[in-house]
């Protein structure tokens, strides 16, 4: 039985990840990439409500697209193309680079919500904070987290995002929630893409996929 | 009286952790399948961790409640108090027909279900619970619920104690010494499984802080249950003429499992796991090897634990034509290492001398069992290994975009250099696919020749996978970043992950092509199994094995006055 067959649809966050990941797969993506899809829904789903909505639009709505990168004249880096979990990957592979200040230039705004989760990756790793400045509205990532943000912030934003690292010593809040709670719609959306990574079963896979006999009367 | 803390003791008797660093087996010779596939349980068996604190803490165990009617259906409640919070196991027993009796995952129905519930359940909870949990992987749980399993009767064994013991009899042991157990699980879930808790939710709580400890509790009291059922339904048919088990019985009686093909990418899909797993086991082994001088107790210890585990093996049952040559062989070299043990055990660094030598002449079955046995008279040099068992896997997950290809690609020629050997174009090196099934959702190993498989492959062959990472960075600038690259190759994402945690983690990665026409999946199965404490290792395929779990532990009712941690080698009669 599917998850999305069931009444009430609050995940364990292995779950979710579980099914974020194979979804990522099932789209298409590399498995790597959704490998890291599936953890940073993870880390966000422990603070941000509708973590599943993103990551369903993302699938839906646009292209495998991956971003390519370019230094600007001060040496920062500026990524350009791609969505927000592709951009989120790159961006975590570059926070060793020395820049503190990363500019995106995204294809898509879907999924922007994952920059601030790569953030957070990146600010637990670097004990820092970090400043999230969208279309010249800035915001801190721990008020992001903590949703001390009056409205979406990712909400019809524009492709432009910066992402300013502080370090400053200062570490991330802890989780608030500690279960998913998701939505049915979107949960059938991860669940038809995750479906994509599961091979029909036959007689013969039934018989000798897992090796084992059918009755165990002894 | 001034007592030496063990890590005092530890420094005075082996050295220095450098020395026994340096003598740890290296990950080429450890992390081959056909050894991982002749592991035994050791002292750092998660069961015989939970054994070691439940003893320890003085957990008190209870049967709360026992709702089972004369046709064996119904529900039951035990409870663990560990002093700082209660544990319940929930059991159903369920009326099911012969012909609906299956191991496998497929399965629809059982002879019992349970759940692991995370404090004392409500009357709210039992009725949630009595919805869900019979229906397995078709319910659904919530994060009061850590573990969810079932249980099958072996049904000769079953329907043999209740028949002795409805008559006034206790079972023949012949057959008990032979199957070991009343029923058996056939898939015990946690760590969030079916909406079950998450382990980072109970990691901080130390009793579950060691890999599995809260599926090792549920496994211990579904064997109270299955001895409670047994004489339960002895009563109904023999009245006032049925017995109990003995405690001697209950004490041989362990709880059967059959794992199939589910658990094998387990280990390589936890990679850093899979390394502190093995690394706590290895570094165990070389402080036993670095003793210079073994007390006579010591040995006295170490030949006693070696006698009873060539007694207990010779119990060690199997149709498979493969295995039984292997047991022949073992029980055997088990004789030779008690000759050997005599001989080296005035010597300097006896345990060095048995290993090495054992490594020049043994089996790898039996070099295994050795490399087990001899940590038994250590325990307070190794034990604390234990804490070092789990894995925050977060923290190793993101990839070190900054490292260059030069430095990846030199680990990988060095760490990797028999899978860069392998020629992947052959057929035979890539005989299988890893894949999931629609129907259950579970890994399954297909042909690579059924082309209807390949979109679904799973990235679960880890050589072949690298081979063509090598292949893609040998074209790239040496000072090129891992970032960049991965921009241009997104498809070799999860291979860099695995060498980058590879490089950190020696023991992470199986030193083996997975996808071999050679491979033998049940090696896989049984590293994972023997770290459970699993003994009586019985193949039933290439693909699935049966074993047992907590054969020789006392019963909750004389956990108590349980000294030993030697629970797991059965006592040789006078």
């Amino acid at each position: 039985m599917t998850l999305a067959a069931r009444s009430t649809p609050s995940l364990s966050f292995n779950e979710f990840e579980a099914l974020v990941r194979k979804a990522i797969r099932g789209r298409g993506y590399p498995w790597g990439i959704a490998e890291d899809g599936g953890k940073l829904c993870r880390e966000l789903a422990g603070y941000l409500t509708g973590i599943d909505r993103v990551i369903s639009e993302i699938l839906s709505d646009t292209d495998v697209a991956v971003p390519r990168s370019e230094k600007t004249d001060n040496g920062s880096l500026i990524w350009i193309g791609g969505n927000g979990l592709t951009a989120a990957c790159c961006m975590l592979d570059h926070s060793g680079h020395p820049a503190d200040r990363m500019t995106l230039k995204l294809d898509s705004s879907e999924g922007a919500e994952l920059l601030a989760s790569a953030a957070l990756v990146v600010c637990r790793q670097r004990i820092c904070n970090a400043s999230l400045n969208v279309f010249g509205k800035s915001v801190d990532l721990s008020d992001l987290l903590l949703n001390r943000v009056e409205t979406p912030f990712f909400a019809a934003s524009p492709s432009n995002i910066e992402i300013h690292f502080k370090v400053d010593g200062s570490s991330m809040p802890e989780p608030i929630f500690r279960r998913v709670r998701a939505d049915l719609s979107t949960i059938k959306v991860l669940e038809k893409f995750a479906a994509l990574t599961y091979a029909p079963e036959t007689e013969s896979s039934k018989r000798t996929g897992a090796g084992a006999g059918l009755t165990d009367n002894d | 009286m001034r007592t030496v803390s063990p890590h005092r003791l530890h420094v005075a008797r082996v050295g220095d952790i450098q020395d026994h660093m340096s003598r740890m087996r290296p990950p080429e010779t450890v992390m081959r399948l056909e050894r991982l596939g002749s592991f035994h349980q050791c002292r750092l068996s998660f069961m015989r961790i939970l054994f070691r604190r439940a003893r320890e803490e003085r957990w008190r165990f209870s049967r709360a409640v026992w709702e089972i009617g004369d046709d064996g259906t119904g529900h039951a409640v035990y409870r663990v108090d560990t002093g700082d919070r209660n544990y319940s196991l929930v059991c159903f027993a369920h009326d099911l027909p012969d012909d609906r009796r299956s191991d496998r995952v497929i399965a629809e129905a059982w002879d019992a279900t349970f759940c692991l519930f995370d404090g004392v359940p409500t009357d709210g909870d039992l009725l949630r619970l009595a919805e869900n949990v019979p229906k397995q992987e078709l319910g659904r749980i919530s994060e009061k619920e850590l573990t969810l399993s079932r249980a099958n009767r072996s049904v000769r064994m079953f329907a043999h104690v209740v028949d002795r013991l409805a008559n006034g009899h206790q079972p023949e042991s012949d057959l008990l010494a032979q199957t070991g157990y009343l029923m058996r699980t056939t898939a015990v879930y946690g760590s969030g499984k079916f909406g079950a808790a998450d382990w980072d939710r109970i990691a901080c709580r130390p009793e579950f802080s060691a890999p599995f400890q809260a599926e090792m509790l549920s496994v211990y009291l579904i064997r109270e249950f299955t001895f409670d059922i047994a004489e339960h339904l002895a009563r109904v048919k023999g009245g006032r003429k049925a017995v109990g088990l003995s405690p001697i019985v209950r004490m041989g009686l362990g709880v059967g499992n059959s794992t199939g093909l589910g658990m094998a990418p387990f280990l390589i899909n936890h990679p850093v796991l899979l390394n502190n797993w093995i690394a706590s086991r290895e570094r165990a082994i070389a402080i036993v090897r670095g003793i210079e001088v073994a007390t006579e107790a010591e040995i006295g210890i170490f030949l006693d634990r070696l006698a009873r585990c060539a007694h207990e093996s010779r119990n060690w049952h199997t149709d498979d034509i493969r295995y039984q040559r292997r047991i022949g062989r073992y029980l055997d070299e088990l004789k030779t290492l008690q000759k050997w043990t005599e001989s080296v055990s005035r010597n300097g660094f006896p345990f060095d001398c048995l290993m090495s030598r054992a490594e020049r002449q043994l089996s790898i079955e039996t070099q295994e069992a050795l490399a087990s046995l001899m940590l038994e008279p250590y325990g307070e040099l190794v034990d604390h290994l234990s804490n070092s068992m789990h894995a925050y896997e977060n923290e190793s997950f993101w990839i070190d975009g900054a490292q260059t290809i030069q430095d990846l690609s030199r680990f990988i020629e060095g760490a990797y250099a028999t899978a860069l050997k392998t020629d992947f174009e052959e057929q035979e090196r890539k005989h299988f696919l890893w894949y999931v099934s629609q129907a259950k959702l579970e890994p399954r190993l297909g042909l690579r020749e059924d082309e209807t498989l390949t979109p679904f492959e799973q990235p679960l062959a880890p050589w072949k996978d690298i081979a063509a990472l090598h292949e893609a960075i040998v074209e790239k600038p040496p000072d090129m970043t891992i970032a960049a690259f991965l921009m241009q190759c997104p498809e070799h994402r999860h291979a860099v992950r695995r060498v980058q945690i590879a490089q950190a983690f020696p023991y992470a990665e199986i030193r083996d092509n997975t996808i071999d026409r050679n491979l033998v999946p049940i090696d896989l199965l049984r590293c994972k199994l023997s770290f459970f404490g699993a003994t009586r290792f019985d193949p039933r395929s290439d693909r699935w094995l049966r074993i047992c779990m907590f054969r020789g532990a006392p019963s909750m009712n004389q956990l108590a006055e349980t000294d030993e941690d030697d629970w797991i080698y059965p006592v040789l009669s006078p």
